[in-house]
C-alpha cells in the first residue's frame, strides 16, 4: 500500500514525465481494494459484538443497539468500496483506449496535404478518431466525477463511525464483566475507521494527481 | 483475471496471472509470471496489448509502479510484448531483458524510455537483487531467438511455448492427468516447434537441471514427474511435421 513518501517517491520516479492516466487509475483501484477488506473486517466486527452482547444480557443492552448500525453502515462500505473498485478499472482501461486514439489521431494528422487530397475520406477518418479519443475522454471525466461522489459517501460513513466509537466506548463502560470484550469491538473500529481514513486520503490524493495531469 | 501466488521462498515469490475471463474473443489465452522480491518485481512475457489493463490491475496488487524494474520477453511475438508501448509510459524504470536478435523487432511496439538489455545466444541473468534468474537457450522452439527463464532456488522454469496447450474454457492451472493432456499439446508443438535438432539440444541441457515445476506461457504448469513425463514425450514428437 502507498502512504505520502512512497507516493512522492513514485511521482519523483517518472522525472518530470506525466504518469499516465491508466497507471493512476489502476493504482487507485488497487489502493482502494483493501477499503473493503476493511469494511468487511467492521461487518464480521459487529456481528461478534452482536455475539457479546446476547452472551452479555442486561449488560449488553446499551451496546447492542448500536451493533446494527456499525453493520449497516459497513455494508454500504462495502458496496460503495466495490463499486470504486469496478470504476476504476473501467477508468484503466478506458484510459488505455483513449492513448490508443490519440496516437492513431496523432499518426493521422502527420500525412501529407497529398495523401489527404487524394484520400478526401482520410479527412472522415480522422475525425472520426478524434470524435472517439473525445468519447472516451468523456467517459473517463464521468467517471472521475462518479469515482468523487462515492469517495465522498465512503467518507461519510467513516464519519458516522467515528463518532460511533465514543458511544460504543461509554455502552462498553457500561458492561461489566463484559467491558473488557467489547472495549476490544470499539478498539477493532477505531483502527478500522483510522485506515479508512488514510486510504480515503491517499485516493483523493491519487485522484488531485489524476486531475493535475488531465489540466 | 485471476492472480495468484504460486512458488514462495524467504527472498521472493513467483505469481501467475491468467485465466482472463473479460480477455476477448478469439485471442488465445496466456499466463503472465511475475517474480516479486521485497523491492522489485519482474514481469516474464506481459503479454498483448488486450490483456495489458489487467496485467497493470494485477502488477500493482503486488508492487507500486516504481518497484516494477524488470520485464522479460522470451521473444518477439505479439501475445508475448505487444504490450511493450504501453509500459514504456508506465514504468518510469524499467529495463526489458529480451533476445538481441529481436530487439530492432520488438522496438516497433514503442519503447522509448525503457531500456533494452540484450540477452546473447548463450543466455545469461536477470539479477534481481535477492534472487538471480537463469536464461536458458530455448532458440527455434519456437522462436528463432527464444529463451526460457530458470530458478534455482525455487527450482522453476518458464518455458515460454515449450509445453504449451491449447485448451478451451478455464482448465485448471495444474496438469492432473498427463497422458489425457497430450492431446492438447501435440498440434502446437508439431505445428509450431519447427526443428528437431533444436528440441533435443533443449531437452539435453534441460534434463541437467534440478525442475519441480515447469511453467509454460498458455496451457497448464506441469509438476514433479510431470515434467520428466513432458520431456520424454517431448524427444519422441517428431516436430516441424504439421505440414507437409
Amino acid at each position: 500500500m502507498l502512504n505520502q513518501i512512497s507516493l512522492l517517491d513514485l511521482v519523483d520516479s517518472f522525472n518530470g514525465r506525466p504518469i499516465p492516466p491508466y497507471v493512476l487509475a489502476a493504482t487507485l483501484a488497487t489502493e482502494l481494494t483493501s477499503t473493503k477488506q476493511t469494511a468487511k473486517q467492521l461487518s464480521l466486527c459487529s456481528k461478534n459484538a452482536q455475539a457479546i452482547t446476547a452472551r452479555a444480557d442486561e449488560w449488553g443492552k446499551g451496546f447492542s443497539g448500536i451493533t446494527d448500525y456499525i453493520n449497516d453502515t459497513a455494508n454500504i462500505m462495502i458496496e460503495l468500496a466495490d463499486k470504486v473498485g469496478k470504476l476504476a478499472q473501467g477508468l484503466t482501461k478506458a484510459s488505455v483506449k483513449s492513448v490508443f486514439e490519440q496516437k492513431m489521431a496523432a499518426n493521422l494528422e502527420k500525412l501529407s496535404a497529398q495523401a489527404f487530397q487524394a484520400h478526401p475520406e482520410l479527412h472522415g477518418l480522422t475525425q472520426e478518431i478524434l470524435k472517439s479519443a473525445d468519447s472516451f475522454n468523456n467517459k473517463n471525466v464521468e467517471a472521475v466525477i462518479e469515482l468523487k461522489k462515492n469517495l465522498r459517501e465512503i467518507k461519510d460513513c467513516n464519519r458516522t463511525l467515528n463518532s460511533i466509537v465514543a458511544i460504543c466506548r461509554i455502552e462498553a463502560s457500561r458492561a461489566g464483566p463484559f467491558q473488557d470484550s467489547l472495549w476490544a469491538i470499539a478498539d477493532t473500529i477505531e483502527g478500522a475507521v483510522l485506515t479508512l481514513k488514510d486510504r480515503m486520503l491517499m485516493g483523493d490524493r491519487l485522484m488531485n494527481l489524476m486531475e493535475m495531469q488531465t489540466c | 483475471m485471476l492472480t495468484k501466488t504460486l512458488w514462495e521462498a524467504n527472498s521472493h515469490k513467483w505469481i501467475i496471472c491468467g485465466r482472463d475471463p473479460e480477455k476477448p474473443n478469439g485471442i488465445i489465452d496466456t499466463n503472465q509470471y511475475m517474480v516479486r522480491t521485497h523491492n522489485r518485481l519482474l514481469i516474464m512475457d506481459p503479454g498483448g496489448i488486450e490483456l495489458f489493463s489487467a496485467m497493470l490491475n494485477s502488477a500493482l496488487e503486488y508492487a507500486s509502479i516504481n518497484e516494477i524494474t524488470d520485464l522479460f520477453a522470451s521473444h518477439q511475438d505479439p501475445d508475448i510484448i505487444s504490450s511493450l508501448g504501453l509500459w514504456d509510459r508506465a514504468l518510469p524504470k524499467a529495463r526489458l531483458h529480451a533476445p538481441w536478435l529481436w530487439e530492432g523487432f520488438i522496438r516497433h511496439f514503442g519503447m522509448e524510455h525503457t531500456e533494452y538489455v540484450r540477452i546473447p545466444d548463450e543466455g545469461g541473468e536477470i539479477d534481481l537483487g535477492a534472487v538471480r534468474l537463469t536464461l536458458v537457450p530455448a532458440h527455434y522452439l519456437h522462436s528463432s531467438g527464444n529463451f526460457n527463464v530458470y530458478d534455482p532456488q525455487l527450482k522453476v522454469l518458464m518455458s515460454g511455448d515449450i509445453g504449451a496447450a491449447l485448451e478451451p474454457g478455464q482448465p485448471p492451472l495444474f496438469v492432473e492427468d498427463f497422458t489425457s493432456h497430450t492431446k492438447h499439446m501435440e498440434a502446437f508443438h508439431r505445428r509450431w516447434m519447427p526443428s528437431n535438432e533444436a528440441k533435443q539440444h533443449w531437452i539435453d541441457r534441460i534434463r541437467k537441471l534440478p525442475i519441480e515445476y515447469m511453467a509454460p506461457q498458455h496451457g497448464r504448469i506441469f509438476k514433479g514427474d510431470d515434467v520428466k513425463r513432458f520431456l520424454d514425450w517431448f524427444e519422441n514428437l517428431e516436430v516441424g511435421s504439421a505440414i507437409r
